[in-house]
């Protein structure tokens, strides 16, 4: 807060405010050189406290907060509602997704308009209801409309007809609150919507992919849909449950755990005048596909650009680099994501991008869905050299590319844009047009060529054929079966694996992950059956027991990547695979193939494919898109999509190509495994 | 049959929220493993390296004495996840402890003093309908907290509150302080069945995570180290299904403290009734009750029949209500409610407390 401020505003005693802010914001700020800074804010109250009894200073700047944070709250009280939803249809909560919260519990709104617009949390909206009414703090209930709804920062907008103008509260342009400010969360609760404050620090800003406060007061259910307001009464957000990708099923969950989000105001005010229309507001998709591996990294080149996406309408092209969104400059994809965060679907966005030397404006118009992947393939097998050059190792027979590529081909574009990478090259196929030719430029025996391709969807029958090298080899002396272990954890683990040698790096091996159903103990038994076969098929095969006799637990999630991770350290291998016993077409469905789903959707970045019975309980787990950075493959054991279970359905329109294996054997789910590699 | 009962024995006469308990095996506000200690210890490590002779004034003066007033209590529980600890705080010079009427006090509890003096101590009150129970221990020259007349704490203001949650301190370790402000003063909203206290009065809604296991029955004080509450049991919020921070304020627990200190309303056995002839006194029949079996060392006074027409069926004595209390005196089972009727002469009227569900009902037996 700066020395301007406290003129305009309506001032809290100063000398209160002035130890609240050493209070509230040295916390965080104590690093580095601040630490002096500190150093003498602390003196200065250390003077300011033997002046008094030297304990009294503390109680005196206690009882003084307690003030401000009565005042603060007391400015905008008038305009705090309660909701209550009435008649909620009560549904049995599903498996895993249960929230605590009770489904008709009262929260909070803010009233924004005299006319009678009340912004609240989209929790009132979570389950059908009979009616929602706002309480005024007078105890008068109106019935309240539902005008729209932003589903991308959860936020609802309601209308009552008053009699009179409501108080309103006035949402600022702009909040310059520095994190480490107190900040107070103000509600109304109970049958007499008594006041209920919470205070705490502006913890960050930005959060969740650039949509939220973040502060440490003790926001629970009841809060939601609250103002957060600053020491001054400024209404700086409005709070609304959530929580980070992945951090929990429900998004109540972290309620008083000293990480509660809100709503930043003037984004709000900005959104005002669409939600006010009745237009739902939700998250905007652009429709890149990054060249770096994970979005932390630098860089911000296109691989590609999806079919069909605001990217792709708008001209943006694989090898563009992102410079600036919406005039912020960007380095890498998570300040892109960051950068989106306050904008949302039908608004649009000036991109520059660097393309040629040269650097283009794009006004991006962002969508609200983009067509679902369908991933496709040429049918080669590459391999990357330190230069960034990539070179055919191998052709399926029968593919795509059989008869177009060559091995010892050197790629050099696809599409007119360069492709230096693996990665690159399987984001380029992935989000391919289907039954769109692409041209392929190479340089074969010192002479550059185009040819042109059409790929395949990944979705549909197993490939019969292999790479010739990769065809079964008879074996005399097959792999020995290994134990794995973690230090920290009691799962069982085996592996079959060639000896270690440093020929093995070239042959392309394959890695088949196998979670065994929790009643088998013994893993290394239970490799018996595969070693010959993955001998022969040249796929490593880890086997590995669920904790417990009973069942594969969620925590074990974690269990699972690390081994994974731990044996492609080991043994050179190609990209994995996870399956369980029931991907056999003559086994039957354990606890185990519920796991495969589980993990593929939650965690996968290890795995490139899965596979599981088609009698599969499906787990209790949020469904996600499928992403063209970390594509994967489902293979069952059937004929027709029509014999796979009914939660089959939506994983495909989620862009989860489903391979059908029919009768799967061991030979044939190994050979898919091997197949990963090939794009 | 016994296993049922044993069942309702650390179910229903606790009040407490089990059904709940048993989805709640992670501390309050821990849902989320946030590593707070690391960046306290860099500020501290920082601060400490500046030239500065004296720390950080602490957050009220007054934490020290009031934890010397404070005490831990060991009692029944550790079966079904269950602590067998909670807190309670000095309110006489002569060893009077208020705390939370709970299971905890299924047995005589032991009370340890912040000094590490460990005592066995009497239940000498109960007050079920405020949740308040008095314990008595032999000692006298006690700090305690003196119980104000008047509540006089209004929402935002800043509070401590000071309990052994979790039971993290034992024999002379002192109770822990915990800084928070009263986030709100509300009704309990009752309207549904999802609470599990017998207390539909006001509370001090707390803006800190204080109703942690092991916090019940510790004192809440404000700025100025006045007693304004004593933290209650952990409880679902009915509204909203989630667990709330309160403390039942002081002004509605004052007057129950008092009578039981002053003896007024002691659940003490009076030894001095004389034991009646049996064709004299009253028993279970003449009443017109039967209790479920008696097959525990100490089986509980859950009804099991209502006779038709009887004293008991007049004053509306249902089937499952749980008897708390006799003329004022705390039933802790059946051989204690037997052995007291035979001390009553059966041509008068007699007082009972029960539990049906999370009520609690005074009821009035005339024969």
């Amino acid at each position: 807060m700066n020395a301007s401020l406290s003129d305009q505003q309506p001032s809290p005693s100063h000398a209160v405010y002035r130890i609240a802010r050493f209070v509230g914001h040295a916390w965080p700020q104590v690093l580095g050189i601040a630490g002096c800074f500190v150093g003498v804010l602390l003196f200065q109250q250390r003077c300011d406290a033997q002046t008094a009894a030297p304990t009294k200073g503390s109680m005196e700047y206690r009882t003084a907060l307690a003030k401000s944070v009565r005042r603060a709250a007391n400015s905008v009280l008038e305009s705090v509602v309660t909701i209550e939803v009435i008649g909620v249809a009560e549904t049995a909560p599903t498996r895993g997704q249960a929230s605590e919260v009770a489904s008709d519990a009262a929260t909070c709104g803010v009233i924004i308009d005299p006319k009678g617009y009340v912004i609240a949390s989209e929790i009132v909206l979570r389950k059908p209801a009979a009616t929602i009414l706002v309480v005024l703090p007078d105890g008068t209930r109106l019935t309240a409309e539902t005008m729209a709804r932003d589903t991308h920062r959860g936020l609802a907008l309601l209308r009552v007809k008053p009699e009179q103008p409501l108080p309103a509260v006035s949402l600022p342009e702009e909040i310059d609150v520095p994190v480490g400010s107190t900040v107070v969360a103000v509600a109304r609760y109970g049958s007499e919507a008594s006041p209920l404050v919470s205070s705490g620090i502006l913890s960050a800003t930005e959060r969740l992919e650039g949509t939220m406060l973040q502060c440490d007061a003790r926001v629970s259910p009841a809060f939601y849909g609250g103002p957060l307001v600053d020491l001054y009464g400024r209404v700086i957000g409005i709070s609304v449950p959530a929580v980070a990708e992945g951090g929990a099923a429900d998004a109540t969950s972290w309620y008083d755990s000293g990480i509660a989000f809100a709503v930043p105001s003037p984004v709000l005010k900005k959104k005002l005048p669409r939600l006010m229309q009745g237009e739902t507001i939700q998250k905007g998709l652009i429709g890149i596909v990054p060249v770096t591996k994970d979005p932390y990294a630098e860089g911000t080149e296109l691989a590609a650009v999806r079919v069909r996406s605001p990217a792709e309408r708008a001209g943006m092209k694989a090898g563009d680099v992102i410079k600036t969104i919406a005039g912020r400059e960007v380095w890498r994809f998570q300040q892109i994501r960051q950068a989106l965060g306050q904008f949302d679907a039908d608004e649009s966005i000036s991109i520059a991008v660097e393309r040629d030397g040269q650097t283009l404006d794009i006004d991006v118009t962002l969508a609200d869905t983009i067509p679902p992947l369908d991933p496709q393939r040429v049918g080669v097998w590459v391999r990357e050299s330190e230069g960034g050059e990539l070179t055919v190792e191998g052709v399926l027979p029968g593919s795509p590319a059989a008869d177009k590529l060559k091995v010892g081909d050197s790629i050099q574009q696809v599409d007119d844009s360069a492709v230096e990478s693996i990665e690159t090259l399987s984001r380029r196929l992935v989000t391919a047009e289907p039954g769109k030719a692409m041209v392929w430029s190479l340089l074969r025996d010192d002479e550059t060529l185009e040819v042109q391709i059409t790929p395949q969807s990944i979705a549909g029958p197993l490939p019969t054929e292999t790479l010739g090298d990769w065809q079964l080899q008879e074996s005399d002396n097959d792999w020995d079966a290994l134990e794995l272990r973690l230090p920290d954890v009691s799962n069982q683990a085996a592996y079959v694996a060639p000896e270690p040698d440093e020929s093995l790096a070239d042959q392309g091996l394959g890695l088949l992950v196998l979670l065994l159903p929790p009643k088998t103990r013994d893993a290394k038994s239970a490799l018996d059956p595969w070693r010959n076969v993955a001998t022969e098929a040249g796929v490593v095969v880890l086997a590995i027991c669920s904790e417990e006799e009973k069942q594969w637990q969620n925590k074990e999630i974690d269990v699972v990547s690390r081994m994974t991770t731990m044996l492609s350290q080991r043994v050179p291998v190609g990209p994995a695979a996870l399956a369980s016993e029931g991907a056999l077409g003559l086994s039957d469905a354990s606890a185990a193939d519920t796991m495969v789903v589980a993990i593929a959707l939650s965690d996968r970045k290890p795995f490139k494919g899965i596979a599981f019975s088609a009698s599969a309980k499906p787990p209790a787990v949020r469904l996600r898109e499928n992403e063209p950075d970390n594509a994967l493959r489902l293979l069952l054991p059937i004929e027709s999509f029509d014999e796979g279970p009914t939660w089959l359905t939506p994983l495909k329109t989620s862009g989860y190509p489903v391979v059908l294996g029919g009768l799967l054997d061991e030979q044939a789910l190994l050979r898919w495994a091997r197949l990963l590699q090939v794009h | 049959m016994i296993r049922q009962l044993l069942d309702l024995y650390w179910i229903r006469p606790a009040l407490a929220p089990v059904s709940c308990r048993q989805t709640r095996l992670t501390p309050r506000g821990s849902n989320l493993k946030l590593n707070v200690c690391k960046p306290l210890a860099c500020v501290l490590t920082l601060l400490t390296g500046i030239s500065f002779s004296h720390a950080q004034p602490p957050v009220d003066s007054d934490s020290r004495a009031i934890q010397t007033k404070v005490v831990k209590i060991y009692g029944a529980g550790g079966m079904k996840q269950l602590e067998a600890y909670q807190s309670g705080f000095l309110v006489s010079p002569e060893g009077h402890v208020a705390t939370v009427w709970s299971y905890v006090l299924d047995v005589e509890p032991i009370v340890v003093l912040d000094d590490g003096r460990r005592f066995e101590a009497k239940i000498i009150g109960i007050q079920p309908a405020l949740e308040l129970a008095v314990l008595k221990i032999d000692a006298s020259d006690l700090p305690y907290l003196e119980v104000p007349k008047n509540l006089t704490a209004s929402w935002g203001d800043p509070v401590l509150a000071v309990s052994n949650l979790f039971g993290i301190a034992a024999g002379d370790e002192p109770a822990s302080v915990m800084q928070g402000m009263i986030a709100g003063i509300s009704n309990l909203d009752a309207r549904r069945g999802t609470f599990k206290t017998a207390y539909n009065g006001r509370v001090l809604l707390l803006d800190l995570i204080a109703n942690n296991p092991g916090a019940a029955g510790g004192a809440v004080v404000d700025a100025t180290g006045q007693l304004v509450g004593m933290l209650g049991k952990e409880l679902r919020d009915s509204g909203t299904g989630v667990w709330l921070n309160y403390a039942l304020p002081i002004d509605a627990l004052r007057v129950a403290i008092g009578d039981v200190i002053a003896g007024r309303t002691t659940t003490v056995p009076k030894e001095s009734n004389p034991i009646l002839k049996r064709d004299q006194s009253h028993n279970l029949t003449t009443l017109g009750m039967v209790l479920v079996p008696n097959v525990l060392e100490s089986t509980p006074a859950f009804v099991d029949a209502v006779m038709k027409d009887s004293p008991a069926s007049k004053a509306g004595l249902q089937e499952d209500d749980l008897i708390l209390l006799l003329d004022g005196q705390r039933i802790a089972d059946q051989q204690v409610l037997t052995d007291l009727l035979r001390r009553v002469d059966r041509r008068d009227a007699i007082s009972i407390t029960v539990q049906r569900g999370s009520e609690i009902l005074p009821l009035r037996l005339r024969p």
